[in-house]
């Protein structure tokens, strides 16, 4: 929110040196005051509580207090890296992540876009309302149902006994947790996510249509060369903030979905910090984990922001 | 612009850690102004003991009122009928007799082991706090000497004589009660009636043994013959092979067969104390050779659709529903929660629907171990302990130390005479209060609304768990469970914060590893029949170290 602000005071200003800085803070302090409350926000909730990574390099212990807690260095990392599982976790954790960019990344541009083709408003409402709805489903709930639907005797192998085939136990085979645990994130959010995209789409300008029509250009045509040209700041940005979160696993759905025989696939970061961490209570070692992760993503949103510049000439920053 | 980038992306994954962190972060400050051990000791010092004798039954403990925060487990069986452990008469009438207000504070059911790390990590520490204390993360000599709770040797000899008294009466509660060194650090549940700690292992369904012909199992091939005929001979009688002969809530009730070996495995709902003993000497099951044999009958059953195709994945909802379903043969589960739960909602609707208790299998030794740790254990690990934050220990140690006396034990255990319960020939005996609820309710949640369930801070009455076990199927449980052998159970032993640590760190890897290859091996899955690598790979996460240092605790708890 504060960085729509920033910019348009400083275009007000033209330009930029210590002189004019202090003009422009006197022409516009309202605005300036209106920017307080932000950098507060950032300073108390986010820079503030900075300090407390330090337990990622200490033997936290609450009682202790943080300055109380003796220092190890690097002996947490040293724990995680070298920990058995190590490279499973990173790698279930990188690839779940990755099918649900490559699969669930596209799911809801596809969505608006077919939505916002759809001619009749009554229909097109209603489509919409029943695409958001799973969204605002408890995630409880969801996997409820998903272990009862894929159990041996669900309504999944009820359906493949039906046609002849023999029915499995879906949540103890490995091979389909990424499937279930990928599908079952598009399902829940496609229609939630296809939100912004049709913001997106409403302020493409209809002369440009018209224009392609005059030319001759059919539906398909219209949709490649201009609808999907004009979403594409939108849908970098989003491809950027999605990617900064390419070490992060929600660790309920998967502490609800996952029991040992899939660990091989189902075991990711945030379910082994939740099993060492949080029931284990090992802060320190969690602090870790979570500063190592931080430092991966912002590495992975560096990089992609700076591809997307060069590929698209849009980016974040 | 590009610092916020970096803010975000590296902020937002912290800030939640970061938040639990720095509150604690008070804590330090607010530690120092709290009582120490000695200055309590000092203060209790200079009263006279033999007043404090006289005095200490003497109630309401206190005249000016006084409140005290309780942080507690909320018992899912208290539950069911009050919001708060402050609404069950025997915490009313506590709170009523000794005059002390008690503000109860509770975890959300099933989130208790994170609450409490939460709790503790908050800084935000109650007067006293009921907790697994035997289980607790870290293990219970840690909260000593993190300075949480208060050293109570002292404490309970100047001011709990009733407590004293139950040390004196029962040698094994007063060794399992302590550390290594003698430290006690809590006002424990007391179980010390062995005749009412087998109350758990399997139970099966009586209806389809009649109707197969087939004796109760004493052997695993007994136990073959009967799960093989609950499998093909359609004892539910739908014309389909739909029957699980054995059902299993996640690994845990396929673990139990280990008993049949000789060996136990670390259970999700049992005690965290992943070892067993054979006299002496500290076990680990996935090191011994028998359990690959172990591991193979298993698979052989699972194989043969013996066991739920979906065990790794069900849980207690599931399960239930397989066993109203009619399809469930075999499960395993505890007198009341298991065979009293299932009877009494199941046969009004099905009248031939019966259940009965299986003895523990015996396997190839011929000897059926009971591997519940319950069984050996006077002290199962639950109580009440004081923390450094209470400024008023004197009156807190009292008023544990009325739960612990014969008045206190009667309202704990069977609530007020005369509305709960009534003496018949110097016995409690529950009333119709507990037996004929005007709503209709059953007797096991009556008491439970009543009266403080098992497991709660105080000493166990066997009558309790006696008449609360009405159904024939029940009570001949006890005595069917009860006839094993528990020479494989741990006691109740203790490591310091030291040992803890190192172990938790190593267990952590080896029962992950251990579980995932043992449900692994048993679905028949590819790349996990080697069990020499499987073990090399168990001593290359130091599982030698942990066995060693649970060797030296059962050494110290033998030499105490």
């Amino acid at each position: 929110m504060s960085d729509s602000v920033v910019p348009s005071v400083s275009k007000h200003a033209g330009g930029r040196g210590g002189g004019r800085l202090l003009r422009d803070l006197r022409k516009n302090k309202f605005i300036y005051m209106m920017l307080i409350p932000i950098a507060l926000y950032y300073l108390v909730f986010h820079y503030y509580p900075m300090y407390g990574a330090q337990i990622a390099f200490r033997d936290f212990s609450p009682l202790k207090g943080i300055w109380g807690s003796a220092w190890v260095g690097f002996k947490h990392f040293s724990d995680f890296f070298s920990s058995y599982y190590f490279y499973r976790l990173l790698r279930n954790t990188v690839l779940i992540n990755l099918y649900d960019i490559i699969f669930g990344f596209p799911a809801p541009i596809i969505m608006a876009i077919l939505i916002n083709e759809i001619g009749h408003p009554l229909f097109k409402r209603t489509v919409q309302t029943i695409t958001y709805l799973p969204h605002f489903i408890s995630l409880v709930v969801v996997c409820g149902l998903l272990t009862d639907f894929l159990a041996s005797d669900g309504v999944i192998n009820n359906a493949i006994e039906f046609f002849g085939g023999k029915p499995t136990s879906f949540l103890m085979n490995p091979e389909a947790f990424r499937t279930i645990y990928v599908g079952s994130e598009i399902w829940q959010s496609m229609g939630w996510n296809s939100i912004v995209y049709l913001a997106a789409l409403v302020s493409i300008p209809s002369e440009l249509y018209e224009a392609a029509r005059i030319d001759g250009a059919g539906k398909m045509r219209e949709i490649w060369s201009i609808t999907i040209p004009c979403l594409i700041p939108t849908i970098v940005i989003m491809l950027i903030m999605r990617v900064g979160k390419i070490m992060t696993v929600g660790a309920e759905k998967i502490i609800l979905l996952y029991n040992p025989s899939i660990y091989e696939t189902a075991d990711v970061i945030s379910s082994f910090v939740y099993r060492k961490g949080v029931l284990e209570a090992s802060f320190s070692f969690t602090a870790a984990v979570g500063l190592f992760n931080s430092i991966i993503s912002f590495a992975m949103v560096a990089s992609v922001n700076k591809l997307c510049n060069k590929l698209t000439q849009s980016s974040l920053w | 612009m590009r610092n916020k980038g970096f803010i975000s992306a590296v902020s937002f994954p912290l800030c939640l850690l970061i938040a639990a962190a720095c509150s604690s972060g008070q804590s330090l400050g607010s530690a120092s102004e709290q009582p120490t051990v000695e200055t309590v000791q000092k203060a209790e010092d200079a009263q006279s003991p033999a007043t404090e004798k006289e005095d200490a039954g003497k109630l309401p403990i206190v005249t000016e009122p006084l409140k005290l925060t309780y942080w507690s487990i909320f018992p899912s069986k208290n539950a069911e009928t009050r919001k708060n452990l402050g609404e069950v008469t025997a915490y009313v009438e506590l709170e009523k007799r000794t005059g002390i207000d008690i503000e109860w504070l509770h975890p959300p059911i099933g989130q208790e082991k994170e609450q409490f790390n939460l709790m503790i990590a908050s800084g935000d520490i109650p007067d006293m706090i009921y907790f697994d204390w035997m289980n607790a993360p870290g293990g219970p000599s840690k909260y000593i000497d993190d300075g949480l709770t208060l050293r109570l040797n002292d404490i309970i000899s100047q001011y709990a004589p009733n407590l004293q008294a139950v040390f004196d009466e029962y040698p094994q509660v007063n060794t399992q009660a302590r550390l290594d060194d003698g430290t006690l650090f809590m006002f424990p549940f007391v179980k010390p009636d062995p005749s009412i700690r087998t109350y758990n292992g399997p139970i099966a369904r009586k209806d389809w043994l009649d109707k197969l012909n087939i004796d109760l199992p004493v052997t695993m091939d007994d136990w073959y013959v009967m799960l093989k005929a609950f499998k093909e001979q359609d004892p539910n009688g739908n014309g389909e092979s739909d029957e699980i002969p054995f059902s299993s809530i996640k690994l845990d009730s396929v673990k139990w067969f280990a008993g049949a070996w000789g060996m136990k495995i670390r259970m999700d709902t049992q005690s965290t104390n992943p070892f067993y003993r054979v006299g002496d000497e500290v076990h680990f099951a996935p090191l011994e050779e028998d359990y690959e044999e172990y591991m193979a009958v298993m698979r052989q059953w699972y194989s043969e659709g013996l066991i739920d195709p979906d065990f790794a994945a069900t849980d207690g909802t599931r399960q239930n529903a397989l066993i109203s379903d009619n399809k469930a043969g075999v499960f395993w589960g505890g007198a009341s929660g298991g065979l009293g739960k299932f009877l009494n909602s199941i046969q009004p609707i099905q009248p031939e629907f019966n259940l009965t208790a299986v003895q523990y299998p015996a396997g190839k030794a011929g000897i059926n171990y009971n591997t519940h740790p319950d069984t050996v254990n006077s002290i199962p690990g639950t109580g009440s302990v004081i923390t450094t934050a209470n400024k008023h220990v004197e009156e807190t140690a009292r008023l544990f130390d009325y739960m612990y006396s014969k008045e206190g034990q009667l309202l704990m255990n069977f609530g007020i005479e005369g509305v709960t319960y009534n003496m018949v020939d110097g016995e409690p005996v529950y009333s119709d209060a507990i037996f004929n609820d005007p709503d209709g309710r059953s007797p096991d949640i009556m008491v439970a609304s009543h009266t403080t369930t098992p497991e709660e801070t105080s000493v166990y009455a066997s009558g309790y768990y006696t008449q609360m076990l009405f159904l024939p199927q029940q009570k001949e449980a006890l005595q069917i469970w009860g006839n094993g052998d528990f020479s494989l159970n741990m006691p109740p032993i203790t490591y310091t914060s030291e040992e803890s640590q190192a172990l938790a760190a190593i267990m952590n890897e080896v029962n992950t590893y251990v579980d995932e290859m043992f449900v692994r091996y048993i679905l028949g899955q590819s790349g996990v029949d080697d069990f020499e690598a499987f073990r090399a790979n168990l001593r290359s996460m130091k599982i030698e170290e942990a066995l060693q240092t649970a060797q030296n605790a059962l050494d110290r708890y033998n030499a105490r």
